[in-house]
């Protein structure tokens, strides 16, 4: 839960000056510093960015009254705009889970087998 | 291991997510709600700003009022142009700029490997679209007013890109990963070539060649060089001409083209129309003149117009600019009203050519072989190869393969002679336009003006009322140009200009009405031969039938008239048709619907059933009576006019065509048009199921309005409405009326429009397509137009020099 928390405000600040990738930064940082296991990591880092460009998207949806996304939506044959809030957070949280992964199977080698 | 599989597979994804792929665009980079396309969705009206533009010799003040039309107040002209660049660039920096790729024959730049898409790219570049442009920037160059306005307006498009972050780009750019270009001169005379090719780019000089082939003088004389009796030209009977005509002598060679296929040619554009009128004084409830039109194209969105006021000194005008060149295109100023409609003169010709050899480096004329000239194309594709390509010019034009199936064993040329190719400077017309304040500089304004050729119709705060046809038209003998032409014979070449003040026009004439609906451009007692092709009379006689019997004309009177669905074609034929049709042969559903048809005041209005179910009747009907033989042909031919088919049909029911030569029966009239009945029936029962609600014209009607660059989702389908193209409301299909203009002249002089879309070329925003509903119920909005800056606005820009 801290990690996905910490990826998530880490995410943010990082991704208002820099391009859209460096959403993967803190989860490779984070997912490495708390040692978790693989599928936790993967999940709770997904969850980080999930949450944030899914939130995010579905901000600017309901302030623009959905005029954009519904457009958005027509153009990629989704049907509702929802979907494409939810792909905006699918997305984001692919990179962020996968970053985190990687971050934490670097300090795998510290780790002892039972 | 498994944290390098991990991590190989992270930068893979990464570098996947920021690679358009096809026409994916790149997923991370569009989906980043920090930079993709979220940060499009318009989540506030704009605020209010102060900016420093480079380039500002003064402070410029934009005042967007309700509509969020934007009005500039600039302390001279060239401030005046570099903030309408400006404010262009910033609600539509896109549809300017795909414009110039697309006339430019530059798509596959952005689109990548697509072979329509390359297709139009070779085309455009052997049409010589980039090629003519270049030559007409050269000339407005030269002109220093004109260069001075074109480059204020770059300067303003330029200091709106330089600023844009990438996160701030409009939408389509994300969509297709493209960054803005530097803005020139040069992309606002390709936009003025986007706009000769919609407005001048059709020929039918091979079909008719074909069809006089195939079917015979007699045949042409009857369909295309018959006028209908109901047409009413737009200079009328009534005009004396005061002038000798000189007229180049007609060769007594009957020169007989090859039959040449499947050269690409730009067909006529049919969906391209347009209306026009002004009343004077004596008609008017107010005692003065009225001015309205409203030019028919394909609509898109963004809207192809936007609403504008120029205020500096010398200027004060308010209308519609067209996106991506200065100046107000169809509007009004403190002292006279102008709007446009498209003539349809022969301007494009084309001629066979006989070259040397291979080499295609020499051609046959007047008896010696001339060297040919050349251009290097080069169509660059993105992730792709580049295709190089060379364009061979006779003194005529462009000369293209006109066989390039190579079906004949020996190849046919035809090069092309179009208005289009000419040089000259037509902007000045329109800046000319706006700042005019009576008849004599408007008629000074129109000299310039080179092509697409329109019919200029004027009113001014003085009482006079006029309409010139408008453009530079070649001094042609009769019928010159109507078939492929002999490019050997220096007979068959363009001889010189009619001279400006030949030019069809009209002034304050007695009936107190000029008028204009792309019906031939003058009576036949005009001394010169202008084209063979024009629209149907429908429009401009139901346009003067009502204004003539009309009196105490109030503005509101114009803004319904330009909303009439009534449809003279269906006035014309359907008593006829109800009248062959064979009741007997009817199903009984089909019987009850006949009465319906009977009932019918010819109205294309959007709740009623009829005029879809008449769309269909007669196109069946025409279909049937001309496809076998055309089919027969097994060539592309050219098919005549609905109006002067209806007359051919009404005086001979026993017209030839009317049997199916695909059949040993003869057939009669009554057949034809009962089968076509049946056929409607059936059409409309498919589409639309059993009679009701779904069989209302504004369903049938499939008002589709596209994206400018044809991206889904970003357009507006299915818009309810009425309309015809042979209606004044000559909505239908997509196309129609893009900007409804009407104007009251007098001291106080006033302005009412609409068009389909909004000010913002921004998909996310609310003002993206907010005036459509306005535009199809025909409630025409009151314009803001100030005499001096206002104090209460929306929001507005103060721009200032950056020093």
């Amino acid at each position: 839960m801290m990690l996905a928390l910490v990826i998530l405000i880490g995410a943010f600040a990082l991704n208002i000056f820099l391009p859209w990738w460096s959403i993967a930064l803190p989860g490779l940082i984070f997912g490495y510093s708390f040692k978790q296991q693989a599928v936790p990591s993967f999940l709770w880092g997904f969850f980080g960015v999930f949450l944030l460009w899914g939130g995010q998207a579905l901000y600017v949806h309901i302030a623009n009254e959905g005029i954009l996304s519904t457009r958005i939506a027509e153009m990629l044959g989704v049907g509702s705009p929802l979907i494409v809030v939810l792909i905006t957070g699918v997305l984001g949280g692919l990179v962020s889970g996968l970053a985190t992964l990687t971050g934490s199977l670097a300090t795998k080698k510290k780790r002892t087998f039972r | 291991m498994k944290s390098i599989i991990s991590g190989i597979t992270l930068v893979i994804v990464l570098y996947a997510m920021n690679t358009k792929i096809g026409s994916i665009p790149p997923l991370g980079k569009f989906f980043d709600p920090n930079a993709g396309f979220w940060t499009n969705a318009e989540t506030s009206l704009p605020e209010s700003e102060e900016l420093n533009i480079e380039g500002l010799i003064d402070e410029v003040s934009v005042v967007y009022d309700e509509r969020r039309v934007p009005h500039i107040f600039a302390q001279n002209e060239h401030d005046l142009f570099l903030a309408q660049g400006y404010v262009t660039a910033r609600e539509r920096l896109y549809q300017m700029e795909i414009q110039t790729y697309d006339a430019a024959g530059r798509l596959s730049e952005l689109i990548g490997e697509n072979p329509r898409v390359q297709e139009r790219d070779v085309t455009t570049r052997r049409w010589g679209m980039p090629w003519a442009a270049e030559k007409k920037v050269d000339v407005a160059m030269q002109d220093s007013a004109s260069a001075r306005i074109l480059s204020a307006y770059s300067e303003g498009v330029n200091a709106y890109i330089q600023q844009l972050k990438p996160s701030e780009y409009p939408l389509e750019y994300k969509i297709l990963d493209f960054s803005p270009e530097p803005w020139s001169p040069l992309k606002t005379s390709l936009l003025h070539m986007n706009m000769l090719r919609t407005l001048s780019g059709g020929s039918s000089d091979d079909r008719t060649s074909r069809t006089k082939a195939y079917f015979g003088q007699d045949y042409i004389d009857k369909f295309f060089n018959t006028d209908p009796e109901m047409l009413e030209a737009i200079i009328p009977k009534s005009k004396i001409w005061d002038f000798d005509a000189e007229r180049p002598p007609k060769p007594d060679s009957n020169f007989k083209p090859k039959t040449a296929e499947r050269i690409q040619y730009w067909e006529p554009n049919a969906g391209v129309g347009s209306n026009n009128w002004a009343v004077d004084g004596t008609k008017t409830a107010s005692g003065h003149p009225i001015l309205a039109g409203d030019p028919h194209l394909r609509l898109s969105l963004p809207s192809i117009w936007m609403e504008m006021q120029l205020h500096a000194p010398g200027y004060n005008t308010y209308g519609v600019t067209f996106q991506g060149g200065p100046g107000i295109f169809i509007g009004f100023n403190e002292h006279i009203a102008f709007s446009v409609t498209n003539t349809g003169s022969d301007v494009m010709d084309w001629y066979e050519i006989e070259f040397k050899d291979a080499s295609k480096n020499e051609y046959w004329y007047d008896g010696s072989w001339i060297a040919t000239k050349k251009r290097i194309e080069e169509i660059k594709i993105r992730g792709g190869e580049t295709i190089i390509d060379t364009l061979v010019f006779s003194h005529h034009g462009p000369v293209m393969l006109a066989n390039p199936d190579d079906t004949l064993a020996e190849p046919i040329y035809h090069a092309m002679r179009w208005i289009g190719h000419e040089a000259g400077n037509s902007l000045s017309t329109f800046i000319g336009l706006n700042k005019a304040t009576n008849y004599d500089e408007y008629v000074e304004a129109l000299k310039s003006y080179v092509a697409p050729a329109q019919n200029f119709v004027f009113a001014s705060n003085e009482g006079d009322i006029a309409i010139w046809v408008n453009g530079q038209f070649p001094n042609k003998w009769d019928y010159q140009g109507q078939t492929v032409s002999d490019g050997r014979d220096p007979a068959y070449d363009w001889q010189g200009w009619i001279p400006h003040a030949h030019n069809p026009h009209i002034k304050n004439p007695a009936s107190g009405f000029v008028s204009s609906a792309n019906q031939e451009s003058a009576h036949d007692s005009y001394p010169y031969y202008l084209a063979d092709e024009y629209a149907p009379y429908e429009r401009g006689r139901r346009i003067n039938n009502l204004l003539r019997n009309m009196d105490n004309i109030t503005p509101q009177d114009m803004m319904d008239m330009q909303m009439d669905n009534f449809s003279m074609h269906a006035e014309s034929i359907m008593p006829n048709l109800l009248n062959w049709l064979e009741l007997d042969s009817l199903s009984s559903e089909e019987q009850d619907f006949s009465s319906d048809m009977n009932n019918w005041n010819y109205e294309m209005n959007a709740n009623l059933k009829q005029p879809g179910f008449f769309y269909y009747w007669w196109q069946e009907l025409y279909r049937s009576i001309f496809r076998d033989e055309y089919e027969a042909s097994g060539a592309s031919l050219r098919y005549p006019d609905r109006d002067r088919v209806v007359e051919v049909l009404k005086d001979e029911p026993n017209f030839e065509f009317i049997d199916n030569i695909t059949t040993d029966e003869k057939e009669t009239m009554e057949q034809l048009v009962t089968a076509a009945y049946k056929k409607a029936y059936d059409t409309m029962a498919t589409y639309y199921g059993s009679v009701g609600e779904p069989w209302n014209w504004g369903y049938v009607i499939d008002n589709d309005i596209d994206h400018v660059g044809q991206i889904p989702g970003l357009g507006a389908n299915d818009v309810y409405s009425g309309g015809s193209s042979e209606a004044i409301n000559a909505t239908r299909f997509g196309y129609g009326p893009s900007w409804r203009m009407v104007v009251e002249l007098g001291p106080e002089i006033k302005g009412w429009g609409v068009y389909p879309g909004g000010i913002s070329g921004n998909p996310g925003s609310p003002n993206y397509n907010s005036f459509t509903y306005n535009w199809r119920t025909g409630e025409h909005f009151e314009l803001n137009f100030y005499r001096e800056k206002p104090d209460a606005s929306l929001y507005q820009l103060t721009l200032n020099g950056d020093n």
